[in-house]
């Protein structure tokens, strides 16, 4: 059977592997060597999952949305990852990095941040554990998303502004690798998504991979089968989407649907659809579609959304893509802004505006009435009020 | 025969200060007495090093440097200088302007070698040797003090008919190791572990391809900031 799972050596087809310099192969070995026996250790499995369900939170639920199901004619669940500590899912894979971390004997945590989000479940299971964190964050978004910041400070952590390139996500990443390369032996990097050398993006994938586990045998309980028509999330680097369709990527039956953002549009030159505009190429140690010039220099993407606006997309991402296994969809900041209001008003849930993109898709797919699509709602709106604020004047 | 010469070589990021600064800037360190030139193909994301090579990529990128600009200014270099020549850059332009279509220019050119800090010992190995080969390039790799024991072990598997700079006294059947690093890198490696140290000390550098005996190193020791520890 086709597998669209890692391989050993860390390639999803043609993407992924560990494309770093020699100065990070020691870290990134000693993580390749240990990550999957360690997470299968009992004493590991029972700390996290004893930490995901009183600390997280878990299992998140699996919501019935009846108004939005009536508007677009089908039967719509909602994964409420939303409802996680710190309001998103990015936290199940800072739990489980910080056990891995702590396993590895390391003490002291590095993160790279765009919005913040990731930069705050970091800290905060930093706090948890009592361990020092560095956050790099790019100079643009510390001025962009100051309220992210003052939480990280508060957890204890210590925000770094990435000065360098375009002082945004990818310099922040640039920023975390360097300091990697010179801290090798007692730090960890937390890699916030399914991007990264091997064995991050497989890594991450795992960790999330709870929330398809949770979406089988809730959809169960709720529709007798464990296996939705569709399965749907938004793609910034792709650790919510690798997540929710994690145990359904080898059962063809269940689509694959990823939602990418337009930012002004595919074609306007401010966007951050990667499987639309990008190559293959290199990123950050991995293989992968990415956005580049023709002289393969990394361009700067755009999206209203700061979790979406990343200039490449996660391995496992780029070969769903390539070999038709997922439908990609891109959606436009407006598009996003309207959905996002529209399910508030709908079901008085406010969603992240990464979110919001995948609420957009019903303009640009039809559904049948008895299909069964489970739409990963990776996080709340609170850290974008602001920008919900201005774009629509409240 | 192996004198135990120290050799200067010196990097240097090609589009800074000014775009066309490319040829001057190599014939006057050769003129002054440099070794080797590594020519720095700017990168918008230059993960392994510092803040220093951040800055001058990003300058000579706005400059508007590309690897076609590259080629082009170095076109005639070879009527000019004689010491060796290596690029330095990362892998993700030369992928796209095609490895193969990167070597050919570079062997046209008359350069000697290539580093490439982000494309691994493995990758290389499996994919890539045999058109580095077929180009008479010669292709470096970055020695750090955690070195993996097991590059040598690789190394012995794949260089034996291939390379460049010889190690022979040290590790038999090893003969392509560059070793370069900042300082505080270089000071480790001092440090690190006696078969490092016996390695520094006794690399002599015998050219076999591309390096005409002329030109060739005795002892390269690349000195770049590599990174600001
Ligand atoms: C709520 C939310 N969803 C999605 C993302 C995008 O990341 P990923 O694609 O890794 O899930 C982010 C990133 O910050 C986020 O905060």
């Amino acid at each position: 059977m086709k597998s669209y799972h890692a391989n050993e050596k860390g390639y999803y087809g043609e993407f992924g592997g560990a494309f770093i310099p020699e100065m990070l192969y020691p870290n990134c070995e000693e993580l390749r060597q240990n990550y999957i026996r360690i997470m299968e250790e009992p004493s590991f499995k029972k700390e996290f999952d004893q930490l995901l369900k009183d600390y997280v939170g878990r299992p998140t639920p699996l919501y019935f949305a009846k108004r939005l199901s009536k508007k677009y004619g089908t039967k719509i669940y909602l994964k409420r990852e939303d409802l996680c500590h710190t309001g998103a899912h990015k936290v199940n894979n800072t739990i489980g990095q910080i056990l891995m971390a702590k396993k590895l004997g390391k003490n002291r945590i590095i993160a790279e941040t765009g919005a913040g989000q990731h930069g705050v479940a970091t800290a905060t299971v930093c706090a948890l554990m009592g361990i020092d964190c560095v956050v790099y964050m790019g100079e643009i978004d510390i001025a962009r998303q100051a309220p992210n910041v003052a939480r990280m400070k508060m957890l204890g952590a210590e925000v770094r502004p990435a000065l360098s390139g375009s002082r945004t996500l990818k310099d922040a990443t640039n920023e975390a690798i360097r300091d990697w390369i010179n801290n090798p032996v007692d730090t960890h990097y937390i890699i916030g998504s399914v991007v990264g050398p091997h064995p991050y993006p497989d890594m991450v994938a795992r960790f999330q991979s709870v929330i398809s586990e949770e979406i089988k045998w809730q959809l169960k309980e709720k529709e007798g089968r464990e296996n939705p028509d569709y399965v749907v999330a938004c793609v910034g680097g792709g650790s919510n989407a690798a997540g929710a369709y994690y145990h359904y990527l080898n059962t063809p039956e269940v689509g694959i649907i990823a939602v990418e953002a337009a930012g002004k549009g595919v074609n306007s030159g401010e966007s951050a659809a990667t499987s639309a505009l990008g190559k293959v190429g290199i990123i950050h140690g991995s293989k992968t579609l990415l956005m580049q010039t023709q002289d393969g220099q990394i361009t700067e993407p755009y999206s209203i959304s700061a979790g979406l606006d990343y200039p490449g997309v996660g391995p496992m991402h780029a070969h769903l893509f390539k070999s038709g296994r997922g439908e990609f969809i891109s959606i436009t900041d407006d598009e996003a802004m309207t959905a996002g209001l529209e399910i508030s008003q709908l079901e008085g849930i406010i969603p992240a505006i990464e979110t919001s993109h995948a609420f957009a898709i019903f303009n640009h797919k039809k559904f049948k009435e008895d299909d069964v699509i489970v739409i990963n709602l990776s996080g709340r709106g609170d850290k974008d009020l602001q920008t919900y604020i201005d774009y629509f004047k409240l | 025969m192996m004198e135990d010469k120290k050799l200067l070589s010196i990097y240097f990021t090609a589009g800074y200060p000014a775009l066309d600064d490319t040829v001057k800037i190599i014939q006057d360190l050769e003129k002054n007495g440099v070794d080797m030139i590594e020519i720095g193909l700017p990168f918008s994301d230059p993960l392994a090093d510092g803040p220093t090579i951040q800055k001058s990529s990003t300058a000579a990128l706005k400059n508007g440097m590309t690897t076609e600009i590259l080629f082009e200014q170095l076109k005639d270099i070879r009527k000019s200088v004689s010491i060796p020549l290596i690029i330095m850059g990362y892998f993700n332009p030369m992928l796209q302007y095609g490895v193969e279509a990167f070597c050919k220019k570079c062997q046209e050119i008359g350069i000697d070698g290539l580093i490439i800090p982000d494309l691994p010992v493995d990758v290389y190995h499996e994919e890539y040797q045999a058109i580095f080969e077929k180009y008479g390039l010669i292709n470096v790799f970055l020695i750090t003090p955690r070195l993996r024991k097991n590059v040598f072990g690789l190394s012995i598997a794949f260089r034996t008919d291939s390379s460049i700079w010889s190690v022979r006294p040290v590790l038999p059947g090893l003969n392509s190791v560059l070793v370069m690093s900042n300082k505080t890198i270089f000071n480790a490696l001092l440090h690190f572990r006696s078969r490092t140290l016996k390695l520094l000390a006794s690399v002599s550098v015998i050219p076999k391809r591309s390096i005409k005996p002329p030109r060739a190193p005795k002892v390269l020791l690349s000195v770049r900031p590599l990174l600001n520890i």
